[in-house]
C-alpha cells in the first residue's frame, strides 16, 4: 500500500542511548525510605519523546524543596553505589544567586547531554541530577570514570553549556568520597 | 571493523526539533498529570508546615 500522508508517518529523531528520567519526592512523613521517594518516572530515546516529557513536567522552579530530577542512561540507577558509577564521580555546580537562571541552564544542560555534545566519542557521562535545596540548587555531571584528562574536558565544556567564564565554579567529587563530609574535590574549573 | 553510528544533536539543532504543539496535546508514556498533581501536593504539604512553624515560633 501506499502511504496516504505525510502525517501517517512521523519522523523521530532517535537519540544515541535510551534514558530514564527519575524523581527523588521530598520526605512528607517518617515512614517514607528512600526507596519510596526515588522513582523512576518515565523513558525516552528520541528527540521527540524527550520533548512531549519535557514540556508536560515541572520546571526546576516549580519543584519543592528538597525534590531531584536525575536524567540517567539506559537503566543506570542515578545512585553511586550502581556499578556503572561506582568507579566515576560527579562535576558540581552550585546556582548561588543564579536561581533566575536555573530553568534555562538545567534545560541546556539537559540538551548537551541528551544530545552527546558534551563530550566526544565514547561518552563518559552517565546521567545529570538537579538538586532543589534551600542553600542553593545544584546540578551535577555524573561520569562513568575519575581520570583526569577527558574529565577537565568535560568540565570545560560544561562550563560553556552553563555559560560560566570565570574559575572556581565547577567542582569534581569522586564518588569514592561521598560519604566523607569533609571531602575535597579532586578537580577544581 | 564496524563503525557504529553516533548520534549526536547540538543544543540548536534540538531547540529546531522542539515541537509546536501546546504541552497537552503530546503524547506521554507515562501519566504526567498525575505525575504534576504529586508534585503540587508535596508543595502544598510544605507550605502549610511552614506557615505553622511560623505560628508557633513567630517568625518575621
Ligand atoms: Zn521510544
Ligand atoms: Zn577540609
Amino acid at each position: 500500500t501506499v502511504l496516504s500522508g505525510e502525517a501517517d508517518f512521523e519522523v523521530k529523531h532517535p537519540l544515541n542511548t535510551k534514558w530514564t528520567l527519575w524523581y527523588t519526592k521530598p520526605p512528607v512523613d517518617k515512614s517514607e525510605s528512600w526507596s519510596d521517594l526515588l522513582r523512576p518516572v518515565t523513558t525516552f530515546d528520541t528527540v521527540e519523546e524527550f520533548w512531549a516529557i519535557f514540556q508536560n513536567i515541572p520546571e526546576p522552579h516549580e519543584l519543592p524543596l528538597k525534590s531531584d530530577y536525575h536524567v540517567f542512561r539506559n537503566d543506570i540507577r542515578p545512585e553511586w553505589e550502581d556499578e556503572a558509577n561506582s568507579k566515576g564521580g560527579k562535576w558540581s555546580f552550585q546556582l548561588k544567586g543564579r536561581g533566575a537562571d536555573m530553568d534555562e541552564l538545567w534545560l541546556r544542560t539537559l540538551l548537551a547531554v541528551i544530545g552527546e555534545t558534551i563530550d566526544e566519542e565514547e561518552s563518559e557521562i552517565n546521567g545529570v541530577v538537579l538538586s532543589v535545596r534551600k542553600g542553593g540548587n545544584k546540578f551535577a555531571l555524573w561520569t562513568k570514570s575519575e581520570s583526569k584528562e577527558p574529565l577537565t574536558k568535560i568540565g570545560a565544556k560544561f562550563k560553556q553549556v552553563l555559560k560560566i567564564e570565570e574559575e572556581g565554579f565547577l567542582e569534581f567529587y569522586p564518588h569514592s568520597t561521598a560519604n566523607d563530609r569533609h571531602a575535597h574535590p579532586s578537580i577544581i574549573l | 571493523m564496524v563503525t557504529v553510528l553516533r548520534r549526536s544533536y547540538t543544543i540548536d539543532e534540538l531547540f529546531q526539533l522542539k515541537p509546536a504543539a501546546a504541552p497537552a496535546e503530546l503524547a506521554v508514556n507515562f501519566d504526567a498529570v498525575e505525575f504534576c498533581a504529586l508534585v503540587a501536593k508535596v508543595k502544598e504539604i510544605q507550605a502549610a508546615r511552614e506557615e505553622e512553624y511560623m505560628a508557633h515560633n513567630g517568625g518575621r
